[in-house]
């Protein structure tokens, strides 16, 4: 896994979102998911296009729904993730907590009242 | 309007903005494009509209439209590196704008004016002129007419099967007869339905094939019977959309045996607004079907392929000279005329609508010239930020694609604005609307709107742009140093292409302003013009009794109503004419008359009368003058000599020099001889539907003698006509509470309602040159306060040597009225060239209208010296130490 490129942090953000949502995670729902977990309201059009970029680098796959009439008879687009999307996210998340290692009795201290 | 109930309302408040999803459309990849969609509606509708209202949503909608514009365009700059580039000038463009906010927002102001007017203009040619109609192949569809000496007129049925029959350019021919009326009673509350009688084939010549069911049997044109055509509407409306409707057989009028034969499609509707079409056989229209003389119907046809309509004007033309021939007592000196279909809808509201445009052109012309304007005396700053950047080795290209990113911005950010000003604007243009549309034709901002405006924009950014990017692109670093960026050959060079654009900017706006002036005098001189009656204080509006009721049933309930009416408090008078004045739709309702003892090729020479049957008290109520004989009597009656008043102007034109009073006449198509008329009285001329075209010749029949259940009722009040409306629609109702009053209204409504188009042309002309002279006024401003500043040192020297204020201000306003003279003689001389556009709309007065021709100038010459007094007063107050100390 040498050449293996590292996910971005929205990337990351995203497909974790898509894996909480089940096999039912559309644009909407990912977006709310991010904002009730993280409390981050991250752009429709950046959503749009992470989701597309990690469907192009085979991190997700998605299908389309039948078209429903509140949606002007336009189909929905749902995303699973991939195997290769779950060892993209192993492997970023490895590296980030080895690059953690150590560095977690700094953070509980910054947590501590000033004197 | 009632708001709630405004379809397009509702579709707001339900939707995405038409103008969001097409913006969409363009931005979005094709494959994410109906997922990106589905999701924005779907948030739009479950909870955006129900949080924050329609209002709020349409704002939602459009921040979504901005984050996903600016998140895709950034996309496609990041992966195609070419890109990027650009991507940094724009991001200086946005800064240096951001630097000068009230530059910014200047320019910006002036282009969303300017490209908003044109986009906003465009949508209603968009719609009116270039939409297509729901028929097939409409461009073969042509509407035909008989015409005699120059005047078009209704053609009998007789000749429509006779074209039918004898010639074989046309796939089919059909006949209608518009503007009919029918009450529906069962199924819900009563209700007057608009009609059109038609002949079988109607809608397979028009290539629309019936929602549901079949046109009814050929024979049905031809003999007495009640086939039915419901619209969309009325099917979903009032029989609850039942596929079961076919062959049911229904009320109208109170007569149950009209057989439903077919529904419409939606949206089909034809010629305009109709919710019954009914088999064209009526006996009390058409008591002789064979006559060629019983001219009442319109015809419409379909061309063949490959058949042009001059080739189907010149097969016609030999039609109806071998119909002179064969036919001379019917048919001597009658042609039949062939127009292309929407013209018949478009008629006389293209040439406005063209006008209205090139108005708009213009405006956009001096647009570009103030942006132009504007950016170049930015430019005048930046001009040793400029030098020392080419000296530093940036390339000419490198300088002009920086200008050239900034002024596309400018113009990218006008458009939108723009676009949003005309989604407003076509709003309020609708409302000018006066006349029934075909439901068809509807006032949206499609793709094609969309588009215009792109490349009006690009067009904007072009012609403002390359101007100032060429100048600030030259510099030379010796000069500009040494004159500090102000002075120089450069900057006289750069002055005097500034001044060229004010003058052009004049100039356009001379020409705007004459066209404005002599379309308002037009509309002012129609308004005053005599009508030949007293519209003052009149209210009218239509009863329309239903066919079913005989003679004596008609006769008295006009009696019963009149008196009721008439007796109402504040009422003066009360009158009945079936055919009001100003009350007609754009339809010719001309006859044809024949005179005692004429040969038929005398009777070519007979003009087309306008026949209207009226009540005794008539020429009394609405003061039309009697100038020879009596009026009618309550003796003229069923049992005595038929009789008729004419207009002076029929009398002069049938009976020049002599008298009238005694002569006989009958209208066509009317057999017998007891239908001789003789002339009675002779009345003054009134003008009734076009109050341009002085072409009315009057008949006058009594309504005691031919009695007609569809009349309009003219009620002459002491006070505020409006005042009696309802006490008089109550007269009606207590007469007979089944009977609908319709189409109220004063004489001044209709008035209007007739100038609508006149109106509305020259309000907005106005409008446009308003802005137009304000714009000029402001390419003035700029450029006298620019030679102010860049003069300081030379006005304090003067002032030090001991010129005194007042001689200051008077050079500085005598620069600006030289460039506003230029601009004037240029504009007067282009105007004068011009007015032959405008000289079919002007009416009243002469198109060199000597007030337009010295108003105009005068207006501009005040308006220049207004936008000079500002520099003027500011170079009055130089010091002169103080302005040669800076040096």
């Amino acid at each position: 896994m040498q050449d293996q490129e590292f996910l971005g942090e929205l990337e990351h953000t995203i497909l974790l979102a898509v894996m909480r949502r089940g096999d039912s995670g559309y644009a909407v729902s990912i977006r709310r998911e991010i904002l009730e977990r993280v409390g981050r309201d991250v752009s429709r059009g950046a959503v749009y296009i992470t989701l597309d970029r990690l469907e192009q680098k085979r991190y997700l796959t998605s299908y389309l729904t039948h078209p429903t009439p509140i949606r002007g008879g336009r189909a929905k687009r749902c995303y699973q993730i991939t195997s290769n999307g779950l060892q993209a996210l192993s492997h970023s998340r490895g590296a980030m907590l080895r690059l953690w290692e150590g560095l977690e009795g700094r953070l509980a201290r910054a947590h501590e009242p000033a004197v | 309007m009632n708001q709630p109930s405004d379809p397009r309302h509702r579709e707001a408040v339900e939707d995405l903005p038409r103008l969001v999803v097409a913006v969409l459309n363009r931005v979005l990849p094709d494959r994410l494009r109906d997922n990106v969609l589905g999701d924005l509606r779907e948030e739009f509708r479950s909870e955006i509209v129900p949080r924050s209202g329609p209002f709020g949503a349409r704002l939602w909608a459009w921040r979504q439209v901005i984050a996903l514009s600016a998140a895709y365009c950034r996309e496609r700059a990041d992966w195609k590196g070419g890109l990027t580039a650009w991507g940094g000038d724009l991001r200086i463009a946005v800064r240096s704008l951001g630097r000068s906010p009230m530059f910014s927002f200047l320019v910006i102001l002036t282009l969303a004016l300017g490209i908003g007017s044109n986009a906003a203009i465009f949508s209603l040619v968009n719609t009116v002129l270039l939409n297509p109609t729901p028929f097939r192949r409409p461009e073969r569809l042509v509407q035909i007419q008989a015409v005699r000496g120059g005047e078009r007129g209704k053609i009998s049925l007789r000749e429509i099967r006779d074209i039918r029959e004898q010639s074989n350019i046309f796939e089919g021919v059909a006949a209608y007869y518009p503007g009919s009326r029918y009450t529906h009673s069962s199924g819900g509350r009563p209700e007057k339905l608009p009609a059109i009688l038609m002949t079988h084939n109607l809608f397979e010549v028009l290539g629309v094939p019936l929602a549901l069911g079949a046109a009814w049997p050929e024979d049905f044109d031809r003999s007495r019977n009640f086939g039915l055509i419901l619209s969309h509407n009325v099917w979903k409306r009032r029989f609850g959309g039942d596929p079961g409707v076919v062959g049911r057989k229904i009320a109208l009028d109170n007569a149950s045996s009209y057989v439903i034969y077919g529904v419409l499609r939606e949206g089909v509707d034809f010629p305009v607004h109709s919710d019954l079409y009914r088999s064209i056989f009526i006996s009390r229209f058409f008591p002789n079907i064979e006559d060629r003389a019983s001219r009442g119907v319109l015809g419409v046809a379909r061309l063949r392929p490959g058949i042009t309509v001059d080739a189907a004007r010149r097969h016609l033309a030999d039609l109806a000279r071998q119909f002179e021939q064969r036919y001379p007592t019917t048919n001597m000196g009658v042609g039949f005329e062939l127009s292309p279909l929407r013209e018949s809808f478009v008629g006389e509201t293209r040439p406005y609508l063209l006008l209205l445009w090139g108005a708009v052109g213009l405006l956009l012309l001096i647009t570009c010239a103030n942006v132009a304007n504007l950016l170049m005396g930015r430019a005048v700053g930046r001009q040793q930020q400029t030098v020392v950047r080419l000296a530093l080795g940036a390339s000419r290209w490198r300088l002009l694609r920086q200008v050239a990113t900034e002024s596309i911005l400018l113009s990218s950010i006008g458009a939108v604005l723009g676009l949003l000003l005309a989604d407003r604007g076509v709003g309020l243009l609708t409302q000018l609307i006066r006349f029934e549309l075909p439901s068809w034709m509807r006032f949206e901002m499609d793709a094609r709107v969309l588009l215009f405006t792109m490349a009006v924009a690009v067009l904007t950014a072009l012609f403002s742009g390359v101007l100032p990017a060429l100048r600030s692109s030259h510099g030379d670093l010796a000069e500009s140093l040494k004159s500090g960026g102000r002075g120089g050959s450069a900057g006289a060079q750069r002055g005097r292409l500034r001044s060229a654009l004010v003058v052009a900017e004049i100039s356009l706006s001379v020409v705007l302003l004459v066209g404005a002036g002599l379309l308002v005098r037009t509309f002012l001189a129609l308004t005053e013009s005599r009508l030949g009656f007293d519209t003052h204080n009149t209210l009218t509006f239509q009863v329309a009794l239903p066919w079913t009721y005989d003679e004596t049933r008609v006769n008295a309930f006009q009696r019963e109503t009149m008196s009721r009416i008439a007796a109402l408090p504040g009422v003066t008078g009360v009158a009945l004419n079936t055919n009001l004045p100003l009350a007609q739709s754009d339809l010719p309702h001309q006859k044809e008359i024949v005179l005692e003892g004429q040969s038929p090729d005398q009777r070519t020479t007979n003009p087309f009368v306008n026949v209207q049957t009226v009540s005794e008290s008539y020429f009394d109520t609405l003061r039309i003058q009697l100038s020879e004989g009596r009026e009618f009597q309550p003796t003229d009656d069923v049992g005595t000599p038929r009789v008729a008043l004419i207009s002076r102007r029929l009398a002069g034109r049938l009976w020049p020099g002599r008298s009238a009073v005694g002569r006989r006449f009958r209208v066509a198509g009317e057999q017998a001889e007891v239908r001789w008329l003789t002339v009675v009285g002779v009345v003054g001329d009134v003008r009734s539907s076009d109050l341009v075209r002085d072409e009315n010749y009057d008949v006058y029949l009594s309504l005691r003698q031919v009695r007609d259940g569809w009349t309009y009722y003219a009620v002459k009040t002491a006070t505020d006509p409006h005042r009696i409306a309802e006490a008089a629609a109550q007269g009606i109702w207590a007469v007979d509470p089944e009977q609908a009053v319709y189409d109220v209204m004063t004489f001044e409504e209709r008035l209007m309602r007739v100038l609508w188009r006149r109106r509305a042309v020259a309000m907005l002309f106005a409008v446009f040159a308003a802005l137009a002279a304000f714009l000029a006024a402001a390419g003035i401003y700029g450029v006298v306060s620019n030679a102010v500043q860049q003069r300081t040192r030379e006005i304090g020297i003067r002032l030090a040597l001991g010129a005194t204020p007042r001689q200051v201000l008077r050079q500085v306003i005598w620069q600006g009225l030289q460039l506003a003279a230029g601009g004037i003689m240029v504009g007067l001389i282009c105007s004068l060239a011009l007015v032959r556009t405008v000289v079919s709309l002007v009416y009243g007065v002469s198109p060199f209208d000597p007030i337009t021709f010295a108003g105009v100038p005068l207006l501009l010459v005040a308006v220049t010296v207004a936008a000079t007094l500002h520099p003027a007063r500011s170079a009055m107050r130089v010091d002169p130490v103080v302005s040669l100390r800076q040096e």
